[in-house]
């Protein structure tokens, strides 16, 4: 899998804290893009890049909190962490009802600050890794048969052979090979890989 | 030639009148570090009632100035002139035309003048009327007063006689020669009004407000008076049938001491209307020291008191008098020397009222320039007050705003550590980084300095400067509040605008001031569009405009009207200071603020200053 290195992005207005929080994160081996403006950063953001945003709640134009439902409409789902200024509590709790990953207050502690960043980029990451995953599983389905659906249907819900069979009105043998070819398209190598599959489907 | 070698005569005794006499030494003793002051007051009821009167006036001036003692000199007009002359009390209180009297002969300067009673809105002005009884068909008009009985209240009284012999005298009627007879009631004046109604006087004067007090008091039907010459004053509540003067003055010798004098200046102006004082002296307070002119036009018209002199030997009367001949010499023998004498006595003359008005100005200009510059220092406190009040509610947009360059400098310094510590650190990035941390200091610094500078108590003073920076500074203290209630600030200036001469930090209170509101107004009101509008511009008269436009809820009508008033607001928590402070710091740099609604939607406040004159500094006349 050739997936591109996670990226940190940070967008501040104010010059010298956007390029001091570049300097910070990038001191620790992470790649750092920064913008000035919310609109700039949207310009080139794509769904499905990992990594994490870094931006201020106050902020003219759009502010961080618009910049995340923005975000949210374009379905990018990286995760926000929110600068906001000391004692700005209430939007920070409005920014965590808005989906942010988490928020820190401003002066903040540097190691607090990367901590935060690496679980973001870490589960940036997971939840990029479940959906490629899930697209796979989507495309196997895809490929199984009408017939074989139906058996993959009832054997996932823990029917046995017997009873697919006596449902599907077919015989036991013919269950067996639907069954085969089932697991084999859907590349499970037992019976509860399948079930996991089906059911991180079915939670989307 | 009679007329030429009268005039060196006449200039001689023009001029003596213009010297004042030397007023000795004043009463100003040290005693125990306690400074003795006298004041003299006419006593025209007696000295008892004089005593009664003022002695509350001067046990309150000992309250508001220490360690001074004030002592009431009651005096007749006789003792006034006297002890005046001689220099022996500091202040003086007397009637209007006794002031002038003593002013033009021994150069006393009125510091303030006496208000009316506060029920009376009639203020510090006052006149006389002339009236008759209402069912005398024969009296009309003053002319018709010719060859009968009349009563004034005393010769030498100012509201009791002078006035109305003034409209007398210029409705052609000497009161000496033309009357029956004329009789002085004296006091109490009320005596002139029942001789009126008894029918044993044909008509009578004396001050205004005495008819209608007497009706009030229910001692004579006012219907059955009718005022003569009857006159409409703006403002003037009463009856009048003369010309109003100014009440009486509180008057410093010319060689009282001059802080004295200013001490007793302040301490009487700010005496309030319903003080004890005021109540004892039947009087409402003070008020600036008004013009008195119209009582030295009354006395030289009248040829009476510092004027007594002259009127007998005036151009006019000498011209009178042997007019028919004198013209008749004049133009057959030497028209040119009269002309050139004319011009002569002209200049003279001119000279004489230049040199009095002068002294008269700078008199006035001393009394107003020390009332302008207390003004000064009370609005320089408030306004100080409220820009400490105005940071104390920004404190919250100052503390996000040193947050910035703090974070930034803790980020860098931690950057540079984390890099250090892993070592191979590159050194030239190091360097920007340190570089970039010492730059961030002194951004906090400036801020600090900033808010420093607005707070911090100064002297007021004016410099020359160009608006558009000074607004753009004033910005930075309250971007960081716009950016957070979501108000974009549109710059629209006005290129190459003429320097103003201000004291710029209290512009930018002002400035400062109508952003706050406008950023309040707009984030109240539900409207999306949040944008602030400063704008500049020149106008024809050679002012610069500034006008802060919001799209908030706009101005109510009801509010308009008294929004620049202090202590009115429409906030919860407002002072109601700001906009009236903005007023007076506009005014007071010669400006004007005014505030409306922009095309309905949303508020324009916008204020002028005046620009600069360009002036070639080598040739300002010096």
């Amino acid at each position: 899998m050739n997936r591109p290195d996670p990226l940190v992005f940070v967008v501040d207005d104010d010059d010298a804290v956007r390029e001091s929080i570049s300097w910070l994160i990038s001191s620790v081996d992470l790649k750092v893009l920064a913008y000035s403006s919310a609109s700039d950063f949207l310009a080139q953001c794509r769904p499905g890049q990992a990594g994490c945003l870094i931006t201020d709640i106050r902020m003219p134009e759009i502010s961080g909190l618009e910049l995340q439902d923005e975000l949210n409409r374009r379905g990018c789902d990286i995760p926000v962490i929110v600068i906001t200024g000391h004692g700005d509590v209430q939007t920070a709790v409005r920014a965590m009802k808005a989906g942010a990953f988490d928020f820190i207050e401003k002066p903040f502690n540097d190691q607090l600050l990367l901590d935060l960043v690496n679980r973001a980029v870490a589960s940036s990451v997971e939840s990029l890794r479940e959906q490629i995953e899930q697209a796979e599983v989507k495309t196997r389905i895809e490929s199984l048969t009408p017939r074989e659906k139906q058996v993959l249907d009832l054997i996932s819900t823990g029917d046995s052979n017997k009873n697919v069979a006596h449902g599907l009105n077919i015989s036991e043998k013919t269950v067996e090979a639907h069954r085969a070819r089932v697991m084999s398209k859907m590349q499970a190598n037992s019976l509860a890989a399948l079930v996991k599959m089906v059911i991180s489907l079915e939670s989307e | 030639m009679k007329i030429p070698t009268l005039f060196p005569f006449i200039l001689l005794l023009l001029s003596a009148l213009t010297l004042p006499v030397s007023p000795g030494q004043t009463q100003e003793v040290a005693k125990s570090g306690i400074t003795h002051a006298k004041i003299a007051v006419l006593a025209f009821r007696g000295a008892d009632q004089a005593v009664n009167r003022w002695s509350a006036t001067a046990e309150y001036l000992e309250r508001t100035i220490p360690n001074h003692s004030f002592e009431v000199v009651p005096l007749s007009l006789d003792e006034m002139r006297n002890t005046v002359a001689n220099g022996k009390v500091d202040f003086v209180l007397t009637n209007t035309g006794n002031y002038v009297e003593l002013e033009a002969n021994f150069g006393i300067t009125r510091i303030a003048t006496l208000r009316s009673p506060t029920n009376v809105r009639a203020g510090n002005v006052f006149g006389a009327v002339i009236f008759c009884r209402n069912d005398r068909t024969d009296i009309k008009t003053l002319e018709d007063l010719k060859g009968k009985s009349f009563m004034a209240v005393k010769e030498q009284g100012f509201g009791g006689f002078q006035m109305a012999w003034r409209e007398l005298k210029s409705h052609g009627i000497d009161p000496f020669e033309d009357f029956s007879r004329i009789e002085f009631s004296g006091f109490p004046q009320d005596n002139a009004a029942f001789a009126v109604l008894n029918g044993e006087i044909d008509a009578a004067t004396f001050r205004t407000n005495t008819l209608e007090n007497m009706a009030n008091e229910g001692l004579i039907n006012i219907e059955d008076f009718r005022v003569l010459n009857p006159q409409k004053y703006p403002g003037f509540p009463f009856t009048v049938s003369t010309r109003l003067y100014p009440e009486w003055p509180f008057a410093r010798l010319k060689n009282t001491s001059q802080i004295l004098a200013q001490k007793v200046a302040i301490g009487l102006l700010g005496m309030a209307t319903d003080d004890p004082a005021a109540i004892a002296g039947h009087y409402g307070g003070w008020t600036v020291p008004l013009d008195y002119q119209p009582v030295h036009e009354l006395f030289r018209e009248l040829r009476i008191g510092p004027y007594e002199d002259i009127g007998e030997i005036t151009f006019a009367d000498l011209f009178g008098q042997y007019g028919h001949w004198l013209v008749l010499v004049v133009v057959t023998l030497v028209g040119i020397v009269i002309w050139a004498s004319w011009t002569e006595v002209l200049v003279a003359r001119r000279t004489r009222e230049l040199s009095t008005s002068n002294a008269e100005l700078e008199r006035q200009i001393n009394v107003r320039r020390k009332a302008e510059e207390d003004a000064i220092m009370r609005r320089s406190e408030l306004a100080h007050i409220h820009r400490l009040n105005t940071m104390g509610e920004m404190a919250s947009g100052f503390a996000h705003e040193l947050n910035q360059p703090l974070s930034a400098i803790a980020n860098f310094a931690r950057g540079s550590i984390r890099r250090i510590t892993k070592g191979g650190a590159d050194s030239q990035e190091l360097l920007s980084a340190l570089e970039q941390m010492a730059a961030q200091s002194t951004r906090a610094g400036e801020i600090i300095k900033r808010i420093r500078t607005f707070v911090k108590k100064e002297e007021p003073r004016r410099v020359r400067d160009d608006i558009n920076r000074v607004i753009r500074e004033t910005l930075k203290f309250i971007q960081s509040d716009a950016d957070r209630q979501h108000t974009s600030i549109t710059l629209d200036f006005a290129a190459n605008l003429p320097e103003v001469e201000i004291d710029v930090v209290q512009v930018e209170q002002v400035i400062l001031n109508l952003v706050r509101n406008a950023i309040e107004a707009m984030s109240a009101s539900s409207n999306k569009t949040r944008t602030l509008t400063i704008r500049t511009s020149e106008t024809h008269r050679g002012e610069i405009e500034i006008s802060v436009i919001d799209t908030g809820p706009g101005i109510q009508a009801e509010n308009l009207e008294d929004m620049l008033d202090p202590f009115v607001t429409t906030k919860e928590n407002g002072l109601g200071l700001g906009l009236s402070i903005s007023r007076s710091i506009v005014e007071f740099h010669g400006g004007l603020l005014r505030a409306g609604n922009f095309h309905g939607a949303g508020a324009i406040v916008s204020f002028t200053l005046p620009v600069v004159e360009t002036v070639d500094m080598d040739n300002e006349p010096t």
